[in-house]
């Protein structure tokens, strides 16, 4: 849940913070066109079994039952959608809000499943057993943590698992993108920037690379 | 237009599955493809007169995608569908090798007009 802190207007921008924005935006509307295209093509084929019904070819119930099955999961496939932007939207009212990280990356990592899909690739969310509340902006958390999945995605091949845990450490709270080595050449997660911007709330930023895989790693200090 | 036979592209299973079940109410065979590796195996397999392609798709991208028709079968005509605002979003031009675009949300007899158009043409 977020709920208000702080009297300050405006949030903190991180540069490229209108793209992500739009990033996101477009991915959510093109997405609800899918679904609004669903209900539309749906309604045109109850309008041909109708005609078809006139002339004599009768319509079963079953064929009905599927059809308001469809027309009942589009709606809700809808709104879910509607929910999650507006939620992710909400997350730019104000620089300190008070909010749950496991909320924060459970919205972001629906928010990115289209993309996910797109680009052929499994995003995994482990979130922590408990709530992990922070203050702080969302939207800039999300940012950050976004630019690291979009990182993992650009060099992840096809049916790659990229994973996105949440956790407790001592007085603090952490995030965690795990997923395929990034080549030091194909780096384009600006480190210095995302930890220089998430320092105003407390937090840190950090990226390791093994043999096996590339962590980019956050954290947050609880609100006390 | 009976007789005609289409295949359409896109990730969007009751999408795509609906609309083949009103073009056969119309009198057009169509077949469905959920991505382009799925495309490409079916237009190996069988013999279509128009492919009608999303350009988002999972894996191999939509543009990705007709290249690879176009270079295969160079004479079927590809119509493309996008779910942005305008095609300018998607691209500068129109990519070459693709004979026409719509708007998602597709109105059904616009497509089937763009399907004479585009196998007319040809």
């Amino acid at each position: 849940m977020i709920s208000d802190s702080s009297s300050r207007p405006e949030p903190p921008i991180m540069p490229d913070g209108l793209a992500f924005f739009g990033r996101i935006s477009a991915s959510v509307s093109h997405e609800l066109n899918n679904v609004i295209s669903i209900i539309d093509q749906t309604a045109g084929l109850l309008e041909d079994l109708l005609a078809g019904a006139e002339r004599g070819r009768p319509i079963t119930n079953d064929r009905l039952e599927s059809i308001v099955h469809s027309l009942q999961k589009q709606t809700q496939r809808g709104l879910t959608i509607i929910k999650r932007l507006n939620t992710f939207a909400h997350g730019t009212d104000s620089p300190r809000l008070e909010f749950d990280i496991n909320d924060a990356m459970t919205n972001l990592g629906d928010l990115c499943q289209r993309l996910a899909g797109l680009k052929r690739v499994t995003l995994q969310l482990h979130l922590n057993d408990s709530p992990l509340t922070v203050v702080g902006s969302p939207f800039a958390v999300q940012q950050a943590v976004f630019g690291a999945i979009m990182q993992s995605f650009a060099v992840a091949e096809r049916d790659a698992t990229i994973a996105l845990t949440t956790g407790s450490i001592d007085n603090g709270s952490s995030i965690e993108v795990s997923g395929p080595v990034v080549p030091a050449d194909q780096m384009e997660f600006d480190i210095a920037t995302v930890t220089a911007f998430i320092a105003d709330m407390g937090g840190n930023a950090g990226v390791t690379t093994d043999s096996e895989q590339t962590v980019f790693s956050f954290t947050f200090p609880l609100k006390t | 237009m009976a007789g005609l036979k289409a295949l359409l592209i896109d990730d969007e299973e009751e999408l795509v599955s609906t609309l083949v079940e009103r073009l056969g109410y119309r009198g057009i065979t169509a077949a469905f493809a959920l991505d382009g590796y799925e495309a490409l195996h079916k237009l190996r397999e069988d013999k279509f007169d128009v492919v009608v392609l999303d350009l988002k798709m999972p894996g191999m991208d939509g543009v990705e995608i007709l290249r690879r028709i176009n270079s295969t079968y160079p004479d079927l005509p590809v119509l493309l569908i996008t779910g942005h605002g305008s095609l300018a979003n998607e691209m500068e031009d129109m990519p070459e090798g693709a004979h026409d675009y719509l708007m998602k949300p597709v109105d059904l007899e616009t497509l089937i007009a763009k399907m004479q158009e585009a196998v007319a043409a040809k």
